[in-house]
């Protein structure tokens, strides 16, 4: 125990946890340049509203997150340069720390994930001169579980999320331990372990519905019906996506409304109605667009371009596959499929497209729409 | 009840309850100067209470209390860590500054779980 770790506050804070909540909603009404020359006006230094405004970013993460990286990012830039004294004891490093995992949190849902990555390296610097940072430890492990996940890692998933559950558990964190045996779920259905998945989706989801959490509830029915859909369940599926929509639509979800809005294509696709699949295929990209989610945008060209195959329009698809290949280059997305991702370029090239190229460089996209 | 004001009663009840010992563990255990003392008490009131709306906080009455015990020791430790050449005479002081924050909250949680009925509120 040192001197380092708990500093010695120098001021009382100023605003009341309700101004906190108020002035917290009206800065992010602000231009980012002007909350910078009025940043005294506005409070930017204040416990209160950096409170606020975390509980606030962490909220909207899945309703607009490339907002929530920007702003995230802002009020982390803000704290970090100047060094500026910040509300009592240990504040100052938990609100850079919990900026910094928010700002990760954002990218990773953006596919971002080298920037995700640094983002939680720098959360860890501060966290672990917080208070109970072992518990913000755990926090950032489960988000690096997560990006894992969707670089779809499975084996570390099954291996480590069962023992995060327990830990989380051991520190009395239920909602976290429940989102670590989402992610094990998650693992088995990509494996296509279909009957375990489902069973342990069911059992979340009604843990979730007996503490209140509408969103791991609301996640869990989605995935249900992604499962039901896939075994050509189509009743329970429509039962699942149904309850799923309406907890969603009440969270304002709108990352994983879109995602639901895949499913959708999905199931209409299986059941071989190619105009409404495409129809409901195309939904989903203009809602991942507007989220700026461009590696789900890319990955449901990908999608589209399989179906207009089926469909006997090989021009469009060659257009869908030339849409995507950009964005696949820029984010980086599938090093493991490089090789299906090198033999669909050339037969994109050759105007023959190579069908089971694409079909493997979908499989790698998979987690993207789960 | 909603869940916030349930936090917020918790939170009060917890500070109406660890007041005293608060206040005694930073004087007596650690030779802070009443009028300092009080001072710091009042700002470990206003950390407490938005430490419970982190997360990854325990909304259990003893999880929770348990976190102003130990930030109560880790200021009465970082008191002295700050007055470098200053020495403590006090035996009580001199002991608890040896045995670290983590033993003496340790302690401190014995204490207040005989005085102050921490046990859950039918929880």
């Amino acid at each position: 125990m040192t001197g380092s770790i708990v500093q010695f506050p120098g001021k009382m804070p100023g605003l009341s946890p309700e101004e906190g909540r108020a002035a917290a909603r009206a800065v992010l009404a602000v231009e980012p340049e002007e909350r910078r020359r009025r940043c005294v006006e506005l409070h930017l230094d204040d416990s209160e509203q950096l409170l606020a405004l975390c509980n606030l970013l962490r909220e909207l993460t899945e309703t607009d997150p490339a907002r929530v990286r920007e702003e995230a990012e802002f009020f982390y830039n803000h704290l970090e340069t100047p060094s500026r004294s910040i509300g009592l004891f240990d504040e100052r490093d938990y609100y850079l720390g919990e900026f910094a995992m928010i700002a990760g949190t954002a990218c990773r849902l953006l596919s971002k994930r080298p920037e995700a990555r640094r983002w939680f390296d720098h959360a860890e610097t501060s966290l672990v001169l917080s208070h109970n940072s072992s518990v913000h430890f755990a926090r950032l492990a489960y988000q690096r579980l997560a990006l894992r996940l969707e670089e779809r890692d499975f084996f570390s998933i099954l291996e480590l999320a069962p023992r995060w559950a327990e830990g989380f558990a051991r520190l009395e964190l239920r909602e976290d331990s429940l989102k670590c045996q989402f992610l094990r779920a998650t693992a088995l259905k990509e494996t296509e372990q279909f009957d375990l998945a489902k069973a342990e989706f069911q059992r979340i989801r009604d843990e979730s519905r007996k503490r209140a959490l509408d969103r791991l509830a609301a996640l869990s029915s989605q995935n249900l019906f992604q499962i039901h859909a896939f075994l050509g369940e189509t009743e329970d599926a429509i039962l699942q996506a149904r309850e799923a929509a309406a907890l969603l639509g009440r969270l304002n979800n709108r990352v994983n409304l879109a995602k639901l809005q895949l499913g959708m294509g999905y199931l209409l696709w299986n059941q071989r109605r190619l105009g409404e699949s495409i129809e409901a295929f195309r939904q989903a990209q203009r809602q991942f667009a507007e989220l700026e989610m461009k590696a789900d945008v890319a990955s449901t060209h990908l999608v589209l371009a399989d179906i207009l195959l089926d469909a006997n329009q090989p021009a469009q698809a060659e257009w869908e596959i030339r849409a995507a290949l950009p964005v696949i280059d820029e984010l980086k997305l599938v090093p493991e499929g490089i090789a299906a991702l090198s033999l669909l370029r050339d037969s994109v090239r050759r105007r023959q497209i190579d069908r089971q190229a694409l079909r493997s460089l979908n499989g790698y996209f998979e987690e993207l729409g789960s | 009840m909603d869940s916030s004001s349930s936090r917020e009663s918790r939170v009060r009840s917890i500070i109406s309850d660890a007041s005293k010992l608060i206040e005694s563990t930073l004087v007596v255990d650690y030779g802070v100067p009443q009028a300092e003392a009080l001072q710091l008490e009042q700002e470990l009131f206003t950390w407490f209470d938005r430490l419970s709306r982190r997360p990854g906080v325990p909304d259990t009455r003893r999880g929770l209390c348990s976190h102003l015990l130990s930030m109560t020791c880790k200021v009465g430790h970082v008191y002295w860590s700050g007055r470098p050449g200053e020495e403590p005479r006090d035996e009580r002081v001199r002991r608890a500054l040896a045995l670290g924050p983590e033993i003496i909250a340790i302690e401190l949680e014995r204490r207040i779980g005989s005085s102050c009925n921490l046990e859950e509120e039918g929880s």
